[in-house]
């Protein structure tokens, strides 16, 4: 596996390479790189203003790019009109064209194409089964649901089999059940199609669950291009661990090493047993990241490579697992979660917490 | 709920009780002084008497009879038609160009062209007919049907880029890019999906083109010659000859307007885009 | 190799992606252009040439010719003092008229605009001539009063400027009203209900809030009625019996009957200069008061 979990054996069928885009002095896309496989999930997770959808329209054809190449299964297509270039794309509000029917709306990228009638017709059918729309070609998108109409979006995007699907933020209108819902059921019609596929959103728990890989975006610029685990267990970045997943953010140095392990100093003063690779031993300045459900509760300060005595400063109650904010005796605050319902903890409580030499990440200092 | 708070709104209610019916008086009477023209011309229209009196002291066709019977009205009336369905057509095609330009372009001098488009509205038609008669008579439009049209394009012009325009801004753009993702032109997604959602207010455009060339009298009377419009044979019989003819006029024109508003309700109650 | 092929390739590409967002650019202007065409011909030229006119030979004759007069100083002036009543008047009768539409159920709203809507769609010579039947003095509201005995002899309504502002209103009351009304639709309720909770009475409301909040409608509307008022032409001429004179009249006869252009054309220029400056007022006027 290559670090950033490139596409692999899979065919690439998009490479964008050295993307750059103004507007006026504000830099949206700072030459940024990326391909993707057949078939491939891949998410551009980022906040407002990090360049996702600025790149999504770049790749649709909606936006030119200053510098740099989009090519599609091999061809060139950065100065191609989005007429020509055969991506389905959903937009974030879904863009249905109001004065005609659901059937209508589904058939019209065929109708583009010059495909005959039958043929539309029998296309139209099959794909308002896939996306369990039977008996709905008649509807006006406004009679439909914000589900349903997210759905006949998504198969207008691919009733025409587009080498590549774009989706800019599908899923930001719906409620969280029936976000979670359509997730999944995108996902399946996804590896069902085998469409490629660049999904844009702000979310990073839709961005884990669904995607191949992840390309985390900021300011212009690729952060980090991984696969989801890798993404949320070895960040590249402050920012990246940040964004993707909670975390406490820790810095210190090496200042020897324990059992095995480095040893580091925090600036709070605390000492910790870290696993960093050989590489960052020698350097000076450290960014560790320690996720929230690494901590545990300990009996005993032999469970762990790590063992500190804290005092509760808060327990947040957040239904299927609970978090609790702890400060260490240096002054040192951290978050601890824990599945379940937890231990109901009274504030000033005073209780072991450790984690293992292993959990603990560094990321390049910045 | 104590007593003392019950006994303010009491209060506080009757006062605005006061206000309200005042204010429903003052808009019954106003509502009274703009529907009272339209009133009485229908009597008088039905009218058995040569003259103009009220109540009529019968009641018959003949004005009806009179004004269909009259060639000088009915070529007047079929002028004004075809003046106002020219004006109609023209000002809803430019208008409808110009305000696609204007809500959707970004170019330099597009503030100009916005100000020349509306610049028709605020000149009165005396000084518009003053300019253009010298222009037209060199031409030889001056007396000639196609020379009001296009005077009353001219003036028709911005109230179709106003209606149209406040359309397009209320209608999804993202649908248009979705069009031309999806593998239209530009032009093929703007007639098959930008120019059917605005449907309604192209309707309504060409509707208010034609009724203010219908209704425009100032221009045709300097630039129509002898040939006569409706207004201008309206005018002149109004000022040399009142007989109830003219209230027969009227009364067909009122039914032509509310006609053409029934039209605009079947056509113009299509699509509206969803929010 | 391929390298050096793409590289090569990069620069021409570049140009053609550069005229793309300019394709466009000038395909939105090139919608504009038959419509600015016909009107730089028919309309900025005809004005062009109106202008020339009115300093022909390079002199300010005509204008001279017009101050001195005497008969266009008292006509402009009359007509001026005629649009200011106009717009007070469709001002008072207009604006509780606007706020019943905003305001009222969804049945009388409808009721209520088809009674300001109806009028505005009716020809204009219908409704002139509608009001010479209404105010003649053979007319029924003069019947109707000397019928009842209220008055001995009937009242002059019509051929004067009573009858000539009476049209006038009739015909404008819509302009002040849909822009007023339009104004007051988006106005936001609960501030009012707030401001009243807080004790103001209805008045102080009313003065304190909802004029100025509606303030930028009756800018609006009041800059088009008194516009509109400087160049009427039928109703005067109609409802007026020759007895009002107002500045289209004036350049009409200066036309029809002097068949002095020059002279028109002065005074066509300076009625242009005097709605300009209206325009420009209102609008200082709109802009300095908006909330």
């Amino acid at each position: 596996m290559s670090p950033d979990g490139g596409s692999g054996s899979r065919a690439p069928i998009l490479a964008v390479s050295h993307a750059r885009k103004t507007y006026g002095p504000v830099v949206a896309l700072e030459g940024v790189s990326l391909t993707v496989g057949e078939g491939e999930f891949v998410t551009l997770l980022g906040p407002s203003g990090s360049g996702k959808t600025t790149l999504l329209k770049a790749i649709a054809g909606f936006e030119e790019i200053d510098d740099g190449r989009i090519e599609l299964a091999g061809q060139d297509i950065t100065d191609m009109p989005p007429a020509r270039r055969g991506i389905g794309m959903v937009f974030q509000n879904y863009a249905l064209f109001p004065h005609l029917t659901v059937a209508r709306n589904i058939a019209f990228p065929l109708e583009m194409r010059g495909v005959a009638r039958a043929e539309i017709d029998r296309r139209v059918e099959e794909i308002l089964r896939l996306v369990e729309l039977e008996g709905y070609g008649a509807r006006l998108p406004r009679q439909l649901s914000g589900g349903q109409q997210q759905r006949v979006a998504l198969a207008r995007a691919t009733v025409f089999n587009p080498r590549l699907l774009l989706l800019d933020e599908p899923f930001s209108a719906l409620d969280r059940k029936l976000r979670e819902s359509m997730q999944v059921e995108l996902r399946h019609l996804q590896q069902r199609l085998g469409l490629t596929t660049v999904f844009v959103t702000h979310d990073q728990e839709e961005a884990l669950l669904l995607s191949d890989r992840i390309a985390v975006m900021n300011h212009g610029r690729i952060e980090q291009l991984g696969h989801p685990a890798a993404i949320y267990d070895h960040p590249a970045s402050r920012f990246v661990a940040g964004f993707v997943g909670e975390a406490n953010m820790l810095r210190g140095h090496v200042a020897g090493s324990r059992g095995g392990h480095a040893e580091v100093a925090l600036d709070s003063g605390d000492r910790l047993a870290v696993d960093l690779p050989p590489a960052a031993r020698g350097a000076g300045d450290l960014q560790l990241v320690l996720r929230p459900e690494r901590i545990r509760w300990l009996d005993d300060a032999a469970q762990a490579d790590n063992a500190f005595p804290a005092v509760l400063v808060e327990h947040l109650y957040l239904g299927q697992n609970s978090k609790y904010r702890v400060r260490l005796a240096s002054g040192l605050e951290l978050t601890l979660r824990t599945q379940g319902e937890g231990e109901p903890l009274a504030a000033g409580t005073e209780r072991l917490v450790g984690w293992d030499a292993r959990d603990i990440r560094g990321v390049p200092c910045s | 709920m104590s007593a003392a708070t019950i006994r303010r709104r009491g209060s506080m209610g009757r006062g605005r009780r006061a206000a309200r019916i005042a204010l429903h008086a003052w808009c019954g009477l106003v509502f009274f002084f703009l529907v009272l023209p339209l009133v009485v011309v229908f009597p008088i229209s039905f009218s058995s008497s040569a003259y103009l009196q009220f109540p009529p002291p019968g009641y018959s066709l003949r004005w009806y009879r009179e004004f269909l019977a009259d060639p000088n009205w009915v070529d007047a009336a079929w002028r004004s038609v075809l003046i106002g369905s020219v004006t109609a057509v023209a000002a809803t095609i430019l208008g409808t160009l110009l305000a696609i330009s204007l809500v959707r372009g970004t170019y330099p001098g597009k503030g100009a062209v916005e100000q020349l488009v509306m610049a028709p509205i605020a000149l009165p038609s005396i000084v518009y007919s003053v300019a253009a008669y010298q222009l037209f008579s060199t031409l030889h439009l001056v007396g000639s049907w196609q020379g009001v049209a296009v005077a009353h394009t001219v003036h028709a012009l911005p109230l179709v880029v106003v209606v149209v325009g406040a359309s397009l801004r209320t209608i999804d753009v993202s649908t248009e890019m979705a069009a031309q993702g999806l593998g239209a032109s530009w032009f093929t997604a703007v007639r098959r999906i930008t120019l059917p959602q605005i449907r309604p207010a192209l309707v309504s455009a060409a509707f208010i083109a034609f009724i203010s060339s219908f209704d425009e009298l100032v221009i045709a009377m300097f630039l129509g010659g002898i040939n006569l419009t409706l207004p201008k044979k309206m005018f002149d019989s109004i000022l040399y000859e009142i007989d109830p003819t003219i209230a027969a006029v009227s009364v067909l024109q009122i039914a032509l307007v509310v006609l053409v508003l029934v039209v605009i309700g079947r056509f113009g109650s299509g699509v509206r885009p969803t929010s | 190799m391929q390298l050096t092929a793409a590289t090569a390739a990069r620069p021409a590409g570049r140009r053609v992606r550069l005229s793309r967002a300019g394709r466009y650019r000038l395909l939105y202007a090139a919608l504009a252009a038959p419509g600015v065409l016909l009107l730089a011909v028919v309309f900025v030229y005809p004005l062009l040439d109106l202008m020339r006119l009115s300093f022909e030979n390079g002199s300010l004759a005509h204008y001279e010719e017009v101050v001195s007069g005497g008969l266009f100083g008292t006509v402009f002036w009359n007509t001026v003092r005629i649009a200011l009543i106009v717009t007070i008047a469709c001002a008072v009768l207009g604006y509780p008229v606007a706020h019943f539409l905003a305001t009222a159920s969804r049945g009388w709203a409808l009721f209520g605009l088809l009674c300001v809507v109806l009028p505005f769609w009716t020809s204009l010579l219908v409704r002139t001539y509608a009001w010479m039947i209404l105010l003649g003095n053979n007319g029924i509201i003069n019947k109707l009063l000397v019928g009842a005995g209220l008055v001995e002899r009937p009242l002059p309504l019509l051929h004067n400027e009573f009858g000539v502002l009476v049209g006038m209103v009739h015909v404008l009351l819509p302009y002040f009203v849909f822009p007023v009304y339009a104004v007051m639709l988006r106005v936001d309720r609960t501030l009012m209900a707030a401001a009243e909770g807080l004790g103001a009475p209805l008045w102080q409301v009313l003065r304190r809030i909802y004029l100025p909040l509606t303030l930028p409608g009756i800018a609006a509307g009041g800059t088009l009625v008194f516009i509109l008022s400087l160049g009427f032409f039928i109703t005067p001429a109609l409802l007026g019996g020759g007895k009002v004179m107002m500045i289209a009249l004036l350049i009409e006869q200066q036309v029809g009957q002097m068949l002095n252009w020059g002279m028109a054309a002065a005074m066509c220029m300076t009625l242009v200069a005097a709605i300009l400056l209206a325009y420009a007022a209102f609008k200082r006027l709109g802009r300095r008061n908006a909330p």
